[in-house]
Parts: C-alpha cells; structure tokens; sequence
C-alpha cells in the first residue's frame, strides 16, 4: 500500500520545512498524533453513546486539522464530513463514515511510518 | 508553560490540540519569539489576569475548544480594561470563515488558518505586535500626561515630589519639553514654599523669643546700681531706652486747703501728710507690681522710670493707680 493515495507529499514537506527540516521534532510530531488520533476516535464513539453531538463535533475537529497538517487529506476530509454531522446534531448518520475514518486512519498511519522509515 | 525567551514579542498560544500548540511553539520561538501555551481556556485566563498577562503582546487564540471556548475567551478579553488592548488572532480551521467573522465582530485583530504557514503567521504576528506597541506607547503617553496633571495638583497641595516628573522629563518630544519647562517652574516654586516657610519658622522663633523676654521681670535688665543712680537724680552715662510716668493727686490743692479750715493748719498738715503716705505707699507698691522703679517724689507728685519699656508696663501702672484711687 503506497502513500501517494493517503498522503500529499507536499503538505508534508511543506510542513518538514516549517519546523526548519528538523526530522526529529517532525517524528515527535507524528508520535503525538499516532497517540492522540485513536484517543478521538475512542471519544467519537464514547459521544455516539452518549449521544453528545457536541464532544463528538469537537473529536472529529481535532482529527480533521491533525490530519491536515501531516497531508493526510482524505482522512482530514472524513474527519471534516464527522464534524459537520456532530454540528448538525446528526449523530444517527455518523456510524458508517467514522467506521471509513477510522480505516482510512490505519492507511494514513502505515504510509507515514513508511515516509519516516524511508524518507 | 514559557517556552523561549525572545525579544521580539511575548505570545500566548491557546489551543487544546497538543499538536497544534507544539507546531506554534516551535514555529514562534524559532522567530525569536517569547511564547506562553495553554491547552485550554480557564488556564488562558489564569495566565491573563496574573502578573505575567501585563506582559502579553499577542494572543493566539483556538476558536473550538471544550469548556470555555474561543469566543468566551475573547469575550472575557475585551471585557477588561487591562486587557482589551491586546491584540488577538483567531486559530481556524478553513471552513470556519463564519467563526472568524463573529469573531473579528468581537474584537479580535486578525485570523490565522490551520495548517499554518509560517510566512503568513509571522506577517500577521508582526502587524499585530506593531499595533499593540503603538497602543502601549499611547498608553504610556496619557500616563506621563497623568504625571503632569498629578504634579500641577501637588503643587496645589504642597505635597510636590521633585523627583515625580523624572521619567517625562526624559522623553525627548514635546511631553518631555513641558515636562522640563513644569519641572523647572515647580523647582522654583516648591524652593520659594521652602524659603517662606524657614522665614516663618524663624519668625515664630523670635515672637516666642520675645514672648519669653516679656514674662521675665523687668528688674533683670536693670541693674541694682543704675536703678540707685535713677532713684538719686542722677544722669547716667549711657542711653537707656524705656518708658517714664509722671502721676499726681487729682484735687490736691483744693483738699489741702480743705483740711487746713476744717481742721487747722497744723491738724490739717498732719492729716495731709498721712494721706500722702498711704497714696505713695499703694502707688510704689503699684509701680513695683508692674517692674517699675520709683525716681522721686514732688509734692504730690510721683515719678517712676520703667526699663525697656515700650509704653505698656507704664500705662498699665497708671491705669491701676487711677482705678486704686478711685477705689
């Protein structure tokens, strides 16, 4: 499975470049998000039960931005289309995409894994 | 937390995304900037309303956040005095312009997408920063102006501290120049109040001098020998300053020859010269009581010298003699 579908390279390169080309604090990075993103989606599902739109919006918002700026672009755009669900009050509507989220989030973890071990 | 100790302007970043504050931090503290995180509201205000919010340029400021979020934040920005001034950039996502508008409606300065782009933020940053010290100048110039309002009252209350202008009088536009001019003025003013009231001082130390001189018998000034040379007619070598009074019987004439027809000559010269020494005994006591000296005796006739005197011992004594006799 390659990044070119899950990542654009550039975001992610402008973003190397922004933290002045420091690998190590780009790797720090990622390790934050590795950590935080399965953290929301935990929280979506936990506001799904809860049936509390509002924490379920501000999780996808969360993952919506994260995501875009490591140029995950799809997931970002799947994150966006969960939180305008929990903006709508729409939570009856928000299974199935969160489940393509969060697939689309193990894509989007492996290509960066592969981005960092290969450059 | 403080991250970075720049020069160039002390940030507040407010965002409850870890990732999104590490990026800011990193981005402005390798700007040179000095940057303060909070990762949510209610630590953003506590920040704010301490001593280390004085000292706040800029803040950045996440819209969508649990509890208290960017619109809370800012409204609790703009709602106090000491705080109001400082220039506030919203952090949005692309698809919240709507966001950013209620948000620019309410105060905030300027907007700021995520993800950042660094030229971007630090253009905003600066633009803001140069707002906020162009209001931070305005701010210390209506203070000095206090100063020299303050100092024109002081004056008034004559409690003007010479040294309260100083730090006006170091500007060097037009504050500063009037700051001078006042300084100079109030100098002088304040060293006049300072020259009245030494002569004041001294003044009052004098007429309690003198106050302390008049209580003090008379006699002291005058010695036992020149008093003698007085009593005998003598003319004394030196000037002497003091007051002379001369008093006789009202009537005397006609109460000699009074006495003479009633009782005889010599009845009536006996009479006589006891009433005379009953008078001349109250007189000398009178003229005593008063620091008097007694110089001679002529007919009915008495007269006494009183030493340093300026008039008043001797017009009392006369006045007390009047009313014994009368008594």
């Amino acid at each position: 499975m390659g990044d070119q579908n899950v990542i654009d390279r550039n975001v992610l390169d402008n973003l190397l470049e922004a933290v002045g080309g420091d690998g190590e604090f780009l790797t720090e990075l990622l390790e934050t998000y590795f950590e935080d993103t399965p953290q929301q989606f935990s929280a979506m599902h936990a506001a799904l039960a809860a049936a509390n739109s509002e924490d379920f919006r501000r999780a996808a918002h969360s993952v919506k931005s994260n995501s875009a700026n490591f140029g995950a672009m799809g997931l970002s755009n799947k994150a966006k289309q969960l939180e305008d669900i929990g903006k709508e009050g729409q939570l009856e509507q928000a299974a199935v995409p969160l489940e393509e989220a969060e697939a689309e989030y193990e894509k989007v973890k492996f290509a960066l894994e592969m981005i960092q071990k290969n450059g | 937390m403080v991250r970075g100790e720049g020069t160039s302007g002390h940030i507040l970043v407010v965002d409850d995304n870890k990732i999104n504050l590490m990026m800011l931090e990193r981005a402005l503290t390798s700007q040179g900037y000095q940057v303060t995180s909070a990762m949510n509201g209610g630590d953003a205000l506590d920040i704010l309303y301490s001593p280390t919010g004085e000292t706040i340029d800029v803040v950045l400021l996440d819209i969508l956040m649990p509890d208290l979020d960017g619109y809370q934040i800012l409204e609790k920005i703009k709602e106090r005095e000491q705080l109001r001034h400082i220039p506030v950039i919203m952090i949005s996502a692309l698809d919240e312009m709507d966001s950013v508008i209620r948000c620019i409606e309410m105060g905030a300065t300027d907007y700021l997408h995520k993800p950042y782009n660094p030229a971007l933020l630090e253009a905003r940053l600066n633009s803001s920063l140069a707002e906020k010290r162009l209001r931070d100048l305005e701010i210390e110039y209506l203070d000095q102006v206090g100063h020299v309002v303050s100092a024109a009252e002081s004056i008034e209350n004559s409690t003007y501290d010479p040294e309260s202008l100083e730090d006006v009088a170091a500007r060097e536009d037009a504050l500063g120049n009037l700051a001078r001019v006042f300084q100079s003025m109030a100098d002088e003013i304040h060293l006049r109040e300072q020259r009245l009231k030494q002569q004041l001082e001294q003044l009052r130390i004098d007429v309690e001098d003198m106050k302390k001189s008049m209580s003090e018998p008379l006699s002291v000034y005058l010695p036992m020998d020149r008093r003698q040379a007085l009593v005998h007619g003598v003319t004394l070598p030196e000037s002497s300053s003091g007051s002379v009074l001369f008093a006789d019987i009202s009537g005397f004439t006609p109460m000699t020859e009074t006495l003479a027809k009633e009782l005889g000559r010599k009845r009536g010269a006996e009479e006589l010269t006891r009433i005379l020494n009953q008078v001349y005994g109250a007189l000398i006591e009178i003229v005593h009581q008063f620091h008097g000296s007694v110089v001679g005796f002529s007919g009915d006739a008495i007269t006494c010298f009183f030493d340093g005197d300026e008039g008043l011992l001797a017009v009392a004594a006369g006045l007390t003699m009047q009313k014994r006799m009368a008594d």
